[in-house]
């Protein structure tokens, strides 16, 4: 009993120091430029909501939440339809077309991003997709597919074929199968799949600032990191209302989902 | 006739099942890949569409490149600490956590938070920290570590980005540690328990042993991502001052979006996948020694 109450106690600091940071982010939030330079660590004396209202009236700050919302949410609903219809077929086929197929997208496993990158640029500039929202949400589609590709197939190897074949004696053609039967019953995978692929995307830093030129069709992140970075440079005041601004949807997004975020990074580690 | 009219009908239903994300696949990551070897072998600037192929004279100056050497030199010294860091504390904050210990919830969730911030922010707000916060520590308290010039004294600069992905990544790490804990049968620990394996022993030979597939993962998972660290290092120090923390993918972007020699570049991102794909193979080694002992 002793010794719980001693991991209780040193945890609890330990988690105190960890916070410590997002504390400082949140206090200097809220404080004038000047109280911010003179005292820094000093818990506001009046809660200034100045910072916040300056970038409200001054940046695109909800132009950029919402690029970020319709990005990320167009991409994990390509991910989770594209690669649970590719993942079913692959799991159907007895033939060698399923070893190659297999190979073929092990590739993007193996291979990372900064490969392509460059080249990238160049392809998505002749098809006129370089600078568009839509642009972008087809590349993140191709490069979340071949991961969400392996989860659902592991989970529909172990689904029986005796199924497809009853439905298909029932008259249920293969959309029908797919999208009444087989994908309804992935839903545990599916939940894994969005968790880990939203996560990865709205935070996403490399491929938004390499094809997104235009500061209307910015992502938060991106858009973020250039508002610091330009007009409000060493204005630590402006900087940590921003930062809190761009963590303000993921932290609620997290505290209301924890339990399904916690289970999804579990378990989509230990499946890979 | 019929018959043929049937077999392409299934065809055709199979092609909207698969066709779709193949080209997609294609077109963004296998083509993209091929054309970005073939540059590696050009002088591409980008700009002017005029390039001529020179062989393998991008490969032999990059060995020669001290910037390109230094910078793979200082990104596996990162990758070596922030990997002992991040497993080694993760590993004790789950084996803590685990088990039914009070606020064990809240914990996890604050260890947790930082892991789902961007990490652009947590760039700015860990300068943030470093410069104005730890100041004023100092101010008020004179203890001498607070006085360190985090973000430019060459000696320090590349732990003070270890203290900030261990930071970032523990809570991740940590979670997965847990779900591993959890994941191992209680009775092979009970039944060591009958033949006399405490406390120390048990962990040590029974615990740790049947938790190496989850620690494999762990640290593979921390491996590749910090041999691509990019986003922290850009908003923390932007590789400087000068050059002095400019990280293996920086030195990549660089050349390419900024220098704009495109197929220099691209010969740098080529020895980087080289790289990445022998981590790869060791670890898929790894695993498979780890999954023929279970």
């Amino acid at each position: 009993m002793r010794s719980k109450k001693i991991i209780t106690v040193i945890m609890g600091v330990i988690s105190f120091v960890w916070f410590i940071p997002i504390y400082f982010m949140l206090i200097n939030s809220f404080k004038p430029f000047k109280e911010v330079v003179l005292e820094t660590a000093k818990f506001p004396s009046t809660f200034y909501l100045g910072n916040y209202i300056e970038l409200f009236k001054n940046t695109n700050y909800l132009q950029l939440f919402f690029n970020s919302i319709i990005i990320t949410s167009l991409s994990v609903a390509g991910i989770v339809l594209l690669s649970s219809m590719l993942g079913y077929r692959m799991a159907r086929y007895k033939n060698r077309f399923s070893k190659y197929l297999f190979i073929y997208i092990s590739f993007a496993v193996i291979i990372p991003f900064q490969a392509i990158m460059i080249p990238l640029v160049k392809v998505m500039n002749s098809l006129f997709l370089i600078d568009t929202r839509i642009g972008i949400i087809l590349v993140y589609i191709a490069h979340g597919l071949p991961f969400g590709t392996f989860l659902y197939y592991s989970s529909i190897v172990k689904i029986s074929e005796l199924i497809d074949q009853s439905a298909k004696i029932d008259g249920a053609n293969l959309i029908k199968i797919y999208t009444k039967i087989i994908f309804p019953m992935c839903s545990p995978i599916t939940v894994t799949v969005v968790i880990l692929q939203f996560l990865y995307i709205w935070n996403d830093f490399l491929l938004p600032l390499i094809v997104l030129k235009t500061n209307t069709i910015h992502t938060l992140p991106l858009g973020m990191s250039a508002i610091i970075m330009g007009e409000y440079s060493n204005k630590w005041n402006y900087a940590m209302a921003s930062a809190f601004l761009t963590s303000i949807p993921m932290i609620l997004v997290f505290v209301f989902l924890q339990k399904y975020i916690i289970k999804g990074v579990a378990e989509g580690s230990l499946k890979i | 006739m019929l018959a043929f009219k049937r077999k392409l009908n299934t065809i055709q239903k199979e092609a909207i099942f698969i066709a779709p994300s193949l080209t997609l696949y294609t077109i963004f990551f296998v083509i993209p890949f091929a054309i970005g070897i073939y540059y590696s072998f050009t002088n591409w600037q980008g700009i002017s569409h005029n390039y001529e192929i020179i062989g393998l004279s991008n490969y032999t100056s990059l060995i020669k490149d001290q910037f390109f050497i230094d910078s793979i030199k200082r990104t596996l010294y990162f990758t070596l600490f922030n990997i002992f860091f991040t497993n080694v504390l993760g590993m004790i904050f789950a084996l803590m956590l685990a088990g039914e210990v009070r606020f064990n919830k809240v914990y996890r969730l604050i260890l947790m938070l930082p892991s789902i911030l961007s990490l652009v922010v947590t760039g700015f707000l860990w300068q943030f920290m470093f410069t104005k916060i730890s100041a004023d520590i100092y101010k008020y308290t004179s203890i001498d570590l607070f006085n360190t010039n985090w973000l430019s004294d060459n000696k320090v600069i590349l732990y003070s980005i270890v203290i900030v992905t261990v930071w970032q990544g523990l809570g991740y790490i940590m979670m997965i540690f847990i779900a591993g804990i959890k994941s191992v049968n209680t009775s092979v620990i009970e039944a060591g328990k009958i033949d006399g394996a405490n406390g120390m022993k048990s962990f040590f030979y029974l615990q740790l042993p049947l938790m190496l597939p989850t620690i494999l993962v762990g640290i593979f998972l921390n491996l590749a991502g910090s041999i691509k660290i990019f986003d922290v290092v850009f908003s923390l120090t932007g590789g400087g001052p000068g050059r002095i923390s400019e990280v293996m993918v920086l030195n990549i972007y660089k050349e390419a979006f900024i220098n704009n020699r495109l197929g220099y570049a691209n010969a740098k991102a080529i020895v980087l996948t080289a790289v990445v794909i022998l981590i790869v193979s060791i670890q898929m080694i790894c695993m498979n020694k780890v999954g023929d002992q279970r």
